[in-house]
């Protein structure tokens, strides 16, 4: 392997990670903020940087299968699913309504997920010391964004709250799915992990009453 | 017996036949039969024939399923039917098909019936699809195909605690789904550099190359799937959502899709297990299960006494079986057996006792209070006495199948962890105290007032029963959506409306018809349905002998204090007739039915316990040997 392939591919890896702490730090923004459409936004970024974290990982692993995925993820976790809560929120008068925080100290907040990201290194550092060192970063990556999901929704105490926490959730786990080599089942899985939050959501438009008691 | 390829081969069947009998494509035909009956079901809107056709696919489903069992144990592909899933394939068709029957004969409330068959079929689909996947990631997305069901169909009655309970499924199973997706990534890191890109996530490729791969990986793997499948399986720190799916489901048959996603989701942690124990790291994968199995245990021990509401009471149980489990497949080895007999054993007697209460619910007017239910054997003996044996198999009473289960449990349990063995011990008479104990209230105590002539067709109001004594835990969830909905009250207040301004127009004095039930119905607005139990009701109300029925909490608000007395007569049986509308009127044949399936799952547990089948014995323990 030449000198320049080697160079080309870490420099990609390396962009692929700094990507996945994006998306980390997007899932710290979701944590902290109040109103409910700055979120929705940082989700939809959220979903922008994991189609572009996809999109790395077709240019290291060469594989087409992954633009696919990186479509898909643009589509669904960029678009669809933040154009959704946009709805709900219409239809609930949110706008300048409730916060979708729980804590009113958002150092609080802060702290808890830092010290849940901490958690998932100390737990992530004796497991990946073997043969599984190069998927240490992905590994912390993903099972912090999770962590900092169940937290957002263990924080909030309203369904939108909550369903934004699921969705930053799955797309912690999506950025461990974008890590794993080799899947043959991948857009597959893909397709049903963005599903998750999505027929949560427009269930939940469907079944609640229709009038616009914001509660 | 021919080999499977002979018969194939043979050129007896035609074309078509030969293809879908072929080893990669019957598996799928499992999954697809309850597919393509919810799809049809979804669109059938006359509720026999939807009743026949999801009977009929339930059968068609078994059938396919028996079939498996001729299979060749080479066959490969994503769908593997072996002897760790066999078992549990052919249970969850078997009971598929009685919930069927008894979705046929006790349908759920009005309104809900067709979404609720559909729902079925589908999470049936689902559950064969999970249980016979061989790779990681199908048994992912079919288990979160299932919560996700399971979800639906508790919202079935729109209610605003029903959508809690549905909310709360949504949550925690995607949350579950979640780490549970990256337990199946870390599981493909680890084994990938050993079986290649093709068959990475392949739970047979796994268990070949499981001890050389990374055991860290291993451990982190199996520690997220047991977090994140936990949470379908309802063990113990996790199982917040079931008792409440359970309770606001439209009917108490509910018990057996969560029994079947339940059975699904423990495999899949038994599988995990499977893979993990092959090279364990700082922590043995066993112990996590034997603390959950404990917890799950002892919780159901301690919960079982304070239920008051049937579903609930159903899901405490089931938690108490998946704890027994749990525990088995924790020790590993021999006891691997137990728990796969203590899985089939538990949802044979889960359904039992579900069509039991069901058919008790019905037949007194929908109550689904335990304390509405109970004195079943006086009032209505066969019923009563199936309940009890039942519930007696789920405290593991001689003769029935969990006895044997629990007593290999035990076995092993001395035999291998005697520490572990004194805890086990306590939590099973405690399960078994507490158990019995319900079902003597439930089956031998004082039926509640007026239960003899509820059984002559009178209604209880569900509203006064179950639900207002039990209104949901997540009060934050209505006041911040604001889905203060009552469905039973808004027909109620058009009625009043209309019979305020009829008895208004009623000349002073012309109380005839206010006496007279025919009258009464004549007035009732035509959108009212007026069923049998609403009819008794009604006429109690009109009838002067009677002694007049408490007021309900419903009563004070819906009424104007500015009423005459006919109005308010009226306006009270129009109140009632809503209320009892969620009542389904009674299938004629419905007892007979109900107590024939119920005997068929005892003839069940009893075959199990007596006398394990030859071939499933040779198949369990063919499992233990893979799994332990």
């Amino acid at each position: 392997m030449s000198l320049e392939s080697i160079w080309s591919s870490l420099s990609v890896s390396g962009l692929a990670h700094l990507l996945g702490g994006a998306v980390l730090l997007l899932s710290f923004m979701l944590l902290v903020r109040r109103r409910p459409m700055p979120a929705i936004n940082g989700l939809a970024a959220q979903g922008g940087l994991l189609a572009l974290v996809a999109l790395c990982h077709a240019a290291l692993r060469d594989t087409s299968q992954l633009l696919l995925v990186a479509g898909l993820v643009a589509v669904g976790q960029g678009l669809l699913l933040p154009l959704t809560l946009r709805e709900w929120v219409r239809r609930l008068g949110l706008r300048q309504g409730i916060s979708v925080a729980a804590a009113h100290r958002p150092g609080v907040g802060l702290a808890a997920g830092v010290a849940l990201v901490l958690l998932a290194v100390l737990a992530l550092l004796p497991v990946t010391s073997g043969a599984a060192m190069g998927m240490r970063e992905d590994l912390v990556l993903s099972l912090s964004v999770i962590l900092l999901g169940l937290l957002v929704m263990a924080a909030r105490h309203n369904p939108l709250g909550q369903a934004i926490g699921l969705a930053g959730m799955v797309n912690g786990a999506l950025l461990g799915v974008l890590a794993t080599p080799g899947l043959p089942l991948l857009p597959a899985v893909v397709l049903v992990a963005m599903a998750v939050p999505l027929s949560t959501v427009t269930a939940f438009l469907a079944m609640r009453p229709p009038a616009g008691d914001a509660g | 017996m021919m080999p499977w390829s002979d018969i194939l081969a043979s050129g007896a069947l035609p074309d078509w036949a030969v293809t879908l009998l072929s080893p990669w494509a019957l598996p799928w035909l499992v999954v697809a039969l309850p597919w393509l009956g919810a799809a049809v079901l979804s669109a059938l809107s006359a509720p026999r024939v939807a009743a026949w056709v999801n009977v009929g696919v339930a059968a068609l489903t078994l059938v396919a399923a028996t079939v498996l069992l001729a299979l060749p144990a080479e066959a490969t592909g994503l769908l593997r039917a072996e002897a760790l899933n066999l078992p549990l394939l052919l249970l969850a068709a078997l009971v598929g098909l009685s919930g069927a029957v008894a979705l046929a004969v006790l349908p759920p409330h009005e309104g809900t019936a067709r979404a609720f068959t559909a729902g079925y079929q589908l999470l049936l689909g689902a559950t064969h699809l999970a249980v016979l996947a061989d790779d990681f990631a199908v048994m992912w997305m079919a288990l979160v195909l299932a919560v996700m069901t399971v979800a639906m169909l508790a919202a079935l009655t729109r209610g605003p605690a029903a959508l809690a309970a549905a909310w709360k499924t949504v949550l925690l199973g995607g949350a579950g789904a979640g780490l549970a997706l990256l337990g199946t990534m870390v599981l493909a890191m680890a084994a990938q550099p050993l079986t290649g890109d093709a068959n990475a996530l392949s739970f047979d490729a796994m268990l070949r190359v499981g001890r050389e791969a990374e055991s860290g990986l291993l451990t982190l793997g199996f520690v997220l799937l047991l977090a994140g499948y936990g949470v379908l399986a309802g063990l113990v720190p996790l199982h917040a959502w079931l008792p409440d799916a359970q309770a606001e489901a439209p009917t108490p048959l509910m018990a057996i899709p969560c029994a079947l996603l339940g059975n699904a989701a423990l495999l899949a942690v038994l599988r995990a297990q499977a893979v993990a124990s092959l090279n364990p790291a700082w922590l043995p994968p066993g112990v996590l299960l034997l603390l959950a199995g404990l917890a799950g245990i002892g919780f159901a021990a301690a919960a079982l006494w304070r239920q008051r509401q049937v579903g609930r009471f159903l899901a405490v149980c089931a938690i108490g079986q998946t704890g027994l489990a749990a525990f088995a497949f924790g020790l590993g080895g021999p006891a691997v057996m137990a728990g796969l007999l203590q899985m089939m054993a538990a949802t044979l007697a889960l359904s039992a006792a579900a069509f039991a209460i069901a058919r008790a619910s019905a037949l007194r007017g929908g109550a689904d209070g335990m304390h509405a239910l109970s004195g079943l054997a006086t009032t209505d003996p066969r019923l009563g006495w199936g309940l009890a044996a039942a519930l007696g198999a789920l405290a593991g009473l001689p003769p029935l199948a969990q006895f044997v289960s629990e007593f290999l449990l035990v076995q092993q349990a001395v035999a291998r962890l005697p520490w572990m063995a004194l805890p086990l011990g306590i939590g099973l008479v405690a399960l078994a105290i507490a158990t019995l104990a319900r079902l003597r209230g439930l089956c031998f105590g004082p039926a509640p007032e007026g239960a003899r002539t509820n059984v002559a067709g009178a209604a209880r109001p569900r509203t006064q029963e179950g639900a207002r004594l039990h209104p949901s835990p997540d009060h934050r969830f209505r006041a911040a959506e604001g889905t203060r909905r009552e469905p039973t009250l808004q027909p109620a207040a058009g009625a009043l409306s209309g019979i305020a301004t009829a008895g208004h127009a009623a000349p002073p004095g012309d109380d005839a018809p206010a006496t007279s039930p025919a009258g009464l119905r004549a007035e009732l607005p035509s959108g009212l349905r007026v069923n049998p139990p609403a009819q008794a009701r009604a006429e109690t109300l009109a009838d002067p002998q009677a002694p007049a029925p408490e007021p309900t909490p419903l009563d004070a608000p819906a009424l104007p204090p500015s009423l005459p007395d006919s109005a308010r007569a009226h306006a009270l049986a129009a109140i009632r007739a809503s209320e009892a509308e969620e009542a389904v009127p009674l299938h004629p044949a419905g007892g007979e039915a109900v107590s024939i399936l119920i005997l068929l799952h005892l003839l069940a547990l009893l075959a199990l316990g007596l006398f394990l089948p030859g071939p499933l014995a040779a198949l369990l323990a063919e499992a233990a040997k893979v799994a332990g």
